[in-house]
């Protein structure tokens, strides 16, 4: 039988002082150790690949993206998972879906056109499956270059560029 | 007058400590690569730019000490507050990330993404809200599941 006891307010005072020391123990520990250790975050600046800290990762603008997509130079690959994908991408993508394993990513490299620049995307705002994916690629494809396009998705939407959807699903950027 | 019940003081030691060691391993991941950490936080597109160091610095650091201190058994109703507001933020977190239709990548134990569904995040992080939310009854309230005095 449960029986409800009243709880007194003192209670709750001495949870919220207790729960107030332990944030404030907590910052203290976390800027004493962020200042100690050899790299530390700049704890109020924009994000670092904002900065371009990143500087050996090779990228590409949208507008060159653009160009080599008009052109038919590149091949665009869309690093997001299949569901993403199947939705819509950009206009012939291919989906090799970041972390798809070694034999996956050699069958899809097979059938790939010679000698095309291969351009990767997907939609997180820091491109972190597009640059796992050109680590996994690094290596694996000599004869093309390799190159991220930064917050790829979301720009080629927002520029209103060419799109592949699935008939029964309107594309996510055109929608709102 | 009856004695306590151990039911509920046997429940709230195992509770807080299944928690803490939740919270401890959560913190190890993220205060070894913050900068990875940083990223996730920056995928979950709620705070402020300025603001994205300064959690992912503070928040492994808190998980730590939280971790420890419920394990320790030390301020624990404080621990308990915490831990409670700690998976109401998260809950509302990746739900937030659900309704825009984002599939983003947890960071919830680990800045190293492994991916899963959005709705496992969900159902795992209301599985330990449940259990906190139990610890936090129990510690306001240890005489509730007494046996009433006949």
């Amino acid at each position: 039988m449960i029986r409800p006891i009243p709880i007194s307010f003192e209670k709750f005072r001495i949870m919220a002082k207790q729960g107030m020391l332990i944030l404030l123990l907590a910052v203290i520990l976390a800027v004493f150790a962020n200042t100690a250790r050899p790299r530390s975050l700049p704890l109020f600046a924009p994000p670092l690949w904002k900065q371009g800290v990143e500087a050996g990762l090779p990228t590409v603008s949208i507008e060159e993206a653009e160009r080599l997509f008009a052109y038919k130079k590149a091949v665009f690959i869309d690093a997001r998972p299949p569901e993403l994908y199947d939705a819509s991408h950009i206009r012939g993508a291919r989906n090799i879906p970041e972390g798809s394993g070694e034999r996956f990513l050699k069958e899809a490299l097979s059938h790939l056109p010679k000698d095309s620049m291969l351009i990767i995307y997907c939609d997180d705002q820091t491109s972190a499956a597009s640059r796992s994916l050109a680590r996994e690629l690094a290596g694996k494809n000599k004869a093309e270059e390799v190159r991220i396009l930064l917050r790829g998705w979301d720009l080629w939407i927002t520029n209103e560029l060419p799109i592949e959807a699935r008939a029964s699903e309107a594309p996510k950027g055109k929608a709102g | 007058m009856k004695s306590p019940s151990p039911v509920p003081r046997v429940l709230i030691i195992v509770l807080r400590i299944f928690l803490g060691v939740v919270f401890f391993y959560a913190s190890i991941d993220k205060i070894l690569y913050p900068s990875a950490f940083a990223e996730i936080v920056y995928n979950y597109r709620i705070l402020p730019e300025a603001m994205i160091h300064v959690t992912a610095v503070v928040l492994p650091w808190l998980e730590l000490l939280l971790g420890l201190f419920l394990i320790l058994d030390l301020w624990l109703p404080g621990a308990v507050l915490v831990a409670n507001t700690l998976f109401i933020v998260f809950l509302g977190a990746i739900a937030l990330n659900i309704a825009r239709g984002l599939d983003i990548d947890c960071g919830c134990f680990s800045s190293d993404g492994s991916p899963a569904p959005m709705y496992y995040y969900l159902g795992r992080d209301a599985f330990l809200f449940l259990m906190s939310l139990i610890a936090g009854f129990l510690v306001l309230n240890p005489r509730a599941f007494q046996q009433k005095a006949s």
